[in-house]
């Protein structure tokens, strides 16, 4: 159940990539996109009723620690790009004063 | 246990750590340089140095990061593929960067992200996990979204932003892969997840077909497949020169070794056929955009595309002489599409102009930029005795299977002869004139004066004239560097020998090289101009480009279940 839950939040990820117009939208998607996959990690490495991996006294029974590393690495990673893509569409915004990338491709081949 | 894959990343690392370190001295331009050069050049002093490991003792270089065995730990592996690409890096990183001193005046920050492309280039072709080369992928791509941007102009920033989208939505599908790998074998280390992520080993076959097209369309991008190409062309054009040179040298073929051993790891077979089929297509269709094109650095962007083509297809018949051809084609590619952004460079500083419409007669004014372009143009399009006639007739030996993509490809190396014919005409079309005679399009007269050239510095000739020399000698010695190819890189013996200078190659060049001269008259005639406008003006958009990918990705998911 979990995971198509999962894979319904990457479809509704990658249509907000692919079919809207305005950059910042498709900036959210891809956002989306991301979180979807870092659930599917998690999801991979989890065991229902474990308990989180950090090794004391009484702990059996823990959950795959390593999906857990990797998706701080990806949510690092995600942050970047992010700022990068924000900081892109503020200067594309500055230059053509639009976020609507059709017009801004009309604009650009006419420039 | 050896540290020089280690060296190899984290060199050029740390020399962008203290490029940053530093800016806040009032000479800290020229230290940067110094930096960011000796850099570059310790880590060709380290590849040559890992050569004696690779060819002579026939070993790989494997160091455990942080003392961690295989496959719990992430591991280093040098083996002789990521030998090639890891010296081709070094090399042409170098030349771009003695290129770059001079050409303009770079901020510290081109330097830091020049050096943080490098390293993730060389992490990516080093790691030997699959994690790994996913983060060494993004350092990569940040990097170059950056440096795409670099210019801040508007079309530059529209195409590093198209790329920073697209690409992510790959590395989204490259990760979810990684997922299902892991989900299926519980490894990440490439070695363990080719001895148990198989078909064989319990894996179904739809997850396994899955998995590949995710991992293969994802990296693809990159790569620059057909569908996945759009991103391409603008993003190459609106660099600075040193930046295309690098990216189109060796960035994209780098996203393709990463698939090639990815491939070969998995031993999915029918992808590999599947592969003939997009080369050929990869190698023919961009040549139609490029033919129309009027911009000299988007021209010459559509042809990394087209060559790429060649390369793919060439990999995935299979044998070993056509996996040696690709390399050889690869190895030849970045020489000379590197020789050739350079060279337009040249002729964008000397005169600031990039339409092929307003330059022409430039032969005597750089007469350096022009041989050397010559010789570039030569190269890619195939005549003897360039290094492009060796491994385009290593690639059609190859491929005597398949007669329908091997058509393809002589169409597109018809389509790069009248192409090139058409850029040296701003070299050899006549000076001065009055009337338009070195363009194919529009009625605008030339604007061209001779007085407004710039002398081309000495800094950005060097290079030039290496990569020159380097494409002669590559064409004048194939069958050493086949034999080299195969026998220490894919470490297998060439079935036969193979004789490049026969008779029918060189017929074949003359035929491609003739019908090339037919098709560039037509399209300078009226009809000619009237469609290549056409084509010009059907650009996909990023929306479209986008689409494109999540069709060719259940198209490849669709069809590696049929093949």
């Amino acid at each position: 159940m979990e995971f198509y839950l999962t894979f319904l939040i990457l479809f509704i990820g990658i249509w907000g990539i692919v079919g809207k117009e305005n950059l910042i939208k498709k900036i959210i998607g891809l956002n989306i996109t991301n979180s979807a996959v870092i659930l599917f990690f998690i999801l991979i490495g989890h065991r229902r009723g474990s308990t989180a991996p950090i090794m004391e006294k009484g702990v059996k029974n823990v959950v795959d620690p390593l999906p857990q590393a990797l998706m701080l690495t990806t949510i690092v990673i995600g942050i970047c790009l992010t700022a990068l893509a924000l900081a892109l569409s503020l200067k594309m915004y500055r230059k053509y004063h639009t976020l609507d990338i059709s017009q801004i491709e009309k604009l650009a081949k006419d420039e | 246990m050896n540290s020089i894959p280690l060296f190899l990343i984290i060199i050029p690392l740390f020399a962008a750590c203290l490029i940053l370190l530093i800016n806040f001295l009032k000479t800290h331009l020229r230290l940067t340089r110094l930096i960011s050069l000796s850099s570059t050049i310790i880590s060709l002093i380290i590849v040559g140095f890992s050569t004696i490991h690779i060819l002579i003792k026939k070993e790989t270089l494997i160091y455990n990061l942080g003392g961690w065995e295989q496959p719990i730990g992430i591991c280093l592996h040098m083996d002789g593929l990521a030998w090639f690409s890891s010296l081709l890096g070094a090399i042409i990183a170098l030349f771009s960067l003695i290129y770059s001193l001079k050409e303009k005046n770079y901020q510290y920050k081109f330097y830091f992200f020049f050096l943080i492309l490098l390293a993730g280039m060389q992490g990516v072709v080093l790691t030997n996990d699959i994690f790994n080369m996913f983060v060494f992928f993004e350092i990569l791509s940040i990097a170059s979204y950056i440096l795409i941007a670099y210019s801040q102009e508007g079309k530059a920033i529209k195409a590093s932003f198209n790329y920073l989208i697209i690409s992510s939505l790959g590395m989204s599908l490259f990760l979810l892969g990684i997922g299902l790998i892991y989900q299926g074998c519980g490894s990440l280390s490439l070695t363990q997840i080719g001895k148990t992520f198989s078909i064989k080993g319990g894996i179904p076959p739809s997850m396994f077909q899955l998995t590949v097209s995710l991992i293969v369309v994802g990296i693809g991008i990159k790569a620059a497949f057909i569908p996945l190409h759009l991103w391409l062309p603008d993003a190459h054009t609106y660099t600075p020169t040193p930046i295309s040179a690098l990216l189109s040298g060796i960035t994209i073929k780098i996203s393709f070794l990463a698939i090639w051993r990815i491939i070969n790891i998995l031993e999915a077979i029918d992808f590999q056929y599947l592969f003939v089929w997009i080369g050929s297509l990869t190698a023919l269709i961009p040549v139609i955009w490029a033919l129309s094109q009027t911009d000299i650095k988007k021209l010459l962007a559509y042809y990394s595309v087209s060559q790429m083509g060649f390369i793919i297809t060439s990999f995935g018949v299979g044998s070993t002489l056509s996996l040696t051809a690709s390399l050889y084609h690869l190895l030849n590619h970045s020489f000379f599409k590197s020789l050739l952004f350079f060279s337009m460079g040249g002729v964008i500083y000397a005169t600031g102009k990039r339409d092929l419409r307003k330059l022409s007669g430039l032969f005597k004014k750089m007469p350096y930029v022009a041989v050397s372009f010559l010789i570039g143009a030569l190269s890619i399009s195939g005549i003897p005795p360039f290094n492009g006639f060796v491994s385009r007739s290593l690639i059609a030996t190859s491929l005597k299977k398949y007669p329908l993509p091997l058509f393809l490809i002589f169409l597109a190396s018809v389509g790069t002869i009248a192409s090139f014919i058409k850029l040296m005409m701003i070299f050899l079309g006549k000076e001065r004139t009055k009337e338009n005679n070195s363009g194919n399009f529009g009625k605008e007269k030339s604007e061209f004066f001779p007085d407004e050239i710039k002398k081309v510095p000495k800094a950005m000739i060097y290079p030039l004239i290496t990569l020159s020399i380097l494409c002669f000698l590559s064409g004048i010695f194939p069958s050493w560097i086949t034999r080299g190819i195969s026998n220490f890189i894919l470490l297998k013996d060439l079935p036969y020998p193979i004789k490049i200078y026969s008779f029918s190659n060189i017929g074949k060049s003359l035929l491609i090289f003739i019908l090339g001269i037919f098709l560039y008259k037509f399209i300078t005639t009226k009809y000619g101009k009237r469609i290549s406008l056409k084509i010009n003006q059907m650009e996909p958009g990023l929306n479209n480009s986008l689409l494109l990918v999540i069709v060719s990705l259940i198209v490849f998911v669709i069809f590696a279940g049929i093949v």
